[in-house]
C-alpha cells in the first residue's frame, strides 16, 4: 500500500533543457514530451503592455520568423544556457504544467536537469533558479556528457574510460568518463544552429539569395552530410533573391553543403582531438579499443561518424536514438537521486 | 583472434536467418572485401572484426558497441542496418550488471560541511496528516457528544437574573420548597422549553442550595481555580483523578480549568459544557 502510495506521490522529472528542443521524461512513465524550445509572446498595446505567452513548444516554433508586430517567437536558450530568464522559466512552467498536472496532495516535483559541462557558475544558477521557479521543491543538475554517456548505455560507472561526443542544438560536449565521474569535459559552441548559420551564409554568399532558419535546418536534415560520399543528392530550395528582391527557387547539391559546413565540423574535430590529446593513457587505450559513441541532435548528420572516423582513426558508433539520450540518462540518474554518487554536480 | 575460424563451413546460405556475423561476412565477401579493407574503414581491430563474423559478441567491448560496431559495418556493407541489429539483439549475451562501483551508502560518506539531506519527508508527511485526521476526527466526536447539556447551561446562564423569571412560573408556583421538590422530578434531557423551569427556578431561592451550588468531578489531574463575587479563592489547587468537590459562594463564579476534558463541572445539578468555553484544554469561564 505505501508503495502505491508513494507512486502516486513520486513524480520526479528529468530535463534535458536544450537549445534546441526540450525533452522530459518521468519516472515509470518515460519520455513525456520532445518540444522545440520556443516561446511565442504576444505584446498587448504599446512596448510597456502587458506579454502574454500565446503559444510554447512546437506550436510556437511553427511561427519562428513568420510573426506580425505584436507577437515574437523567441528561443530563450541559446549556446545551451539561458538566454532569457524570464522566458524560459515560464517555459519550462508551462512544459513542466502539461506533464505534470498538479494533483491533490501531490508535492512538487524534484528535477534533474542537465547543464553543459562549459557553462559558468552564473549560467548553471540561472538555469537552477529557473527550475525552482517553475515549481521544483529540489533541484540537481547533472552535465550533459555524463547524462549522454548514461543515455547512450555506456559503463560509466565501471573502471574503463568512454567517450561521448554529444552534438547538441548549441553546444557540443565531449567528455571522458570513467568510474560515475567525468575525466575529462570540454564544450564548444558549436552544433545544429551553427551548422544551420553556416548554410545559410553559404547560400547567401555563393546564391545571392536569403533563407530561413527553418528552411536551412530542412537542408541539413535532407541533402547533409559531414563526408563526401558516393552519391550527390539534390535539393530544391526556395529564398530570396538579394539582388532582385524577389522570391525565387534554385536547387543545391549535398556537396555544397558539405562545403558550407567544414568549418563548424572542423572545430567539432579539434574538439575531439583535443580531449583525445589531455586524456590520461589508460584511459585512451580503452576508448581506442572501444570507440567514441555520439549522441544529440548532430549525431543525425549523415557520415558524421566517417568524418571522425577518419580524422581520429578510431572506431565511432552512433549512439541509438541520440536525440534522446541525454534525457534517457537524466531520467536513469534519477533513480539515484538519493544515493551519493558522483554523478551529479555541485555547483 | 584470428581469420582461422572464418573457414567454419557457411551453413545454407539461402536460409535468411542465418547469423548475423555470417550474413556480414558473406556480403563482404560477396563485396569482395578483405578484413583489412574492413579494419581501414572501421578502425576496428581484426579482433573485433572477427569476433564479429563468428557472433562472439561477448569478445567485444559490450552491447551497446556491439551494436554500433554491427550497424556501422552493415553500412559499410550497404546492408540494411535495422533488421540486423534487431536480430543482434536476441543473440547478444545479457548485459552484466553494471554496477562494479561501489554504491556509497550514507554511513560510509563524510562530507565537508554538507548540506542537510531530506530523509523520508513522505513519510513524515503521512504520518502528520494521519495524526491531523485522527486529531480532527476526536475533536469532531467530542464536540458531538455534550450537544444537550449545552442547552441548559445557555438558557440556564440567560434566565437566571431575577427579572427574567418566567412570570406564569412563579404565579403558579407559590412555595420555594414545592419547587425543589418540582425539580428532582423533572429530567434533565425533556424538551427546551421544559429545561427553562429546573433552570430558573433554582435561582429564585440560591439560600435553600447553600454550599453545594458546584460540583466538580475530576477524570484526570486538573488544575482548578474558582472565585466568587467576593474575591474569595473558594479552591486553587490540583484535584486528583477520581476527586470530586462540591463549594459554594456568592455567584457569579470565576472559574478556570486546566484539564477542561476530563473535568465535569455541575452548577446546582446541571452539567455545564466546558467546551465552549476551552481553548486548548484550558476552560476560562464566568457562571451566575
Amino acid at each position: 500500500m505505501f508503495g502505491l502510495l508513494s507512486g502516486y506521490f513520486a513524480n520526479d522529472i528529468a530535463i534535458d533543457l536544450g537549445t534546441a528542443n526540450t525533452l522530459i521524461y518521468m519516472q515509470a512513465k518515460g519520455i513525456v514530451l520532445d518540444e522545440p524550445s520556443v516561446v511565442a509572446i504576444m505584446q498587448e498595446g504599446g512596448p510597456s503592455g502587458k506579454k502574454t505567452i500565446l503559444a510554447v513548444g512546437a506550436e510556437a516554433k511553427k511561427m519562428l520568423g513568420r510573426t506580425p508586430g505584436s507577437i515574437t517567437a523567441i528561443r530563450p536558450m541559446k549556446d545551451g544556457v539561458i538566454a532569457d530568464f524570464t522566458i524560459t522559466e515560464q517555459m519550462l512552467k508551462q512544459f513542466i504544467k502539461k506533464v505534470n498536472p498538479s494533483r491533490l496532495f501531490s508535492s512538487p516535483p524534484r528535477i534533474v536537469i542537465c547543464v553543459p559541462c562549459g557553462s559558468t557558475q552564473v549560467e548553471r544558477r540561472a538555469i537552477k533558479e529557473s527550475a525552482l521557479g517553475a515549481g521544483a521543491r529540489k533541484v540537481e543538475l547533472i552535465e550533459e556528457p555524463m547524462a549522454a554517456a548514461i543515455g547512450a548505455g555506456l559503463p560509466v560507472e565501471e573502471a574503463t574510460g568512454s567517450m561521448v561526443v554529444d552534438i547538441g542544438g548549441g553546444t557540443t560536449e565531449v567528455g571522458v568518463i570513467s568510474l560515475g565521474g567525468i575525466v575529462y569535459a570540454s564544450s564548444v559552441r558549436v552544433g545544429g544552429d551553427k551548422f544551420d548559420e553556416s548554410i545559410i551564409n553559404y547560400i547567401r554568399r555563393n546564391y545571392g539569395m536569403l533563407i530561413g532558419e527553418t528552411t536551412a535546418e530542412e537542408i541539413k536534415k535532407r541533402i547533409g552530410s559531414a563526408f563526401p560520399g558516393a552519391e550527390v543528392r539534390e535539393m530544391e530550395v526556395k529564398g530570396r533573391n538579394l539582388a532582385e528582391g524577389i522570391p525565387r527557387s534554385f536547387t543545391i547539391s549535398s556537396n555544397e553543403i558539405l562545403e558550407a559546413l567544414t568549418e563548424p565540423l572542423n572545430q567539432i574535430v579539434s574538439a575531439v582531438k583535443q580531449a583525445l590529446e589531455q586524456t590520461p593513457p589508460e584511459l585512451g587505450a580503452d576508448i581506442a579499443y572501444k570507440g567514441m559513441v555520439l549522441t544529440g541532435g548532430g549525431a543525425l548528420l549523415r557520415d558524421l561518424d566517417r568524418l571522425l572516423m577518419e580524422e581520429t582513426g578510431l572506431p565511432v558508433i552512433v549512439a541509438e536514438d541520440p536525440l534522446t539520450c541525454v534525457v534517457r540518462g537524466s531520467g536513469k540518474a534519477l533513480d539515484k537521486l538519493d544515493k551519493v554518487t558522483a554523478i551529479f554536480t555541485r555547483d | 583472434m584470428t581469420d582461422e575460424p572464418i573457414q567454419t563451413p557457411p551453413e545454407t546460405p539461402a536460409t535468411p536467418p542465418a547469423g548475423v556475423g555470417i550474413q556480414l561476412r558473406q556480403q563482404r565477401e560477396s563485396l569482395g572485401l578483405s578484413i583489412d579493407d574492413v579494419v581501414n574503414q572501421l578502425k576496428l581491430t581484426r579482433g573485433q572484426i572477427a569476433a564479429i563474423e563468428e557472433d562472439r559478441f561477448s569478445d567485444l567491448p559490450g552491447n551497446t558497441f556491439a551494436r554500433g560496431f554491427v550497424r556501422n559495418y552493415a553500412r559499410l556493407l550497404q546492408l540494411d542496418p535495422e533488421p540486423l541489429v534487431a536480430q543482434l539483439t536476441t543473440e547478444l549475451p545479457v548485459e552484466r550488471e553494471q554496477a562494479s562501483l561501489p554504491h556509497l551508502t550514507e554511513e560510509a560518506t563524510f562530507s565537508i560541511g554538507g548540506g542537510a539531506r531530506v530523509g523520508r519527508p513522505l513519510q513524515l508527511a503521512l504520518v502528520v496528516i494521519a495524526g491531523l485526521i485522527i486529531g480532527a476526527g476526536g475533536v469532531f466526536w467530542y464536540l458531538q457528544q455534550p450537544a444537550a447539556p449545552e442547552l441548559n447551561v445557555s438558557t440556564a446562564t440567560l434566565t437566571l437574573p431575577e427579572a427574567s423569571v418566567p412570570v406564569e412560573l412563579v404565579a403558579s408556583v407559590p412555595a420555594a420548597s414545592e419547587v425543589a421538590s418540582e425539580i428532582a422530578s423533572v429530567p434533565v434531557a425533556t424538551a427546551a422549553a421544559q429545561t427553562e423551569t429546573p433552570a430558573s427556578v433554582p435561582a429564585s431561592a440560591p439560600a435553600a442550595v447553600g454550599n453545594g451550588e458546584l460540583r466538580l468531578v475530576v477524570e484526570q489531574d486538573s488544575w482548578i481555580q474558582v472565585i466568587d463575587a467576593g474575591g474569595n479563592k473558594l479552591i486553587s489547587e490540583v484535584l486528583k483523578a477520581g476527586d470530586e468537590r462540591s463549594l459554594g459562594g456568592v455567584a457569579p463564579y470565576r472559574i478556570k480549568i486546566g484539564n477542561a476534558p476530563k473535568t465535569q463541572l455541575y452548577l446546582r445539578g446541571q452539567r455545564v459544557d466546558l467546551a465552549q468555553y476551552s481553548r486548548s484544554d484550558v476552560a476560562t469561564l464566568e457562571l451566575k
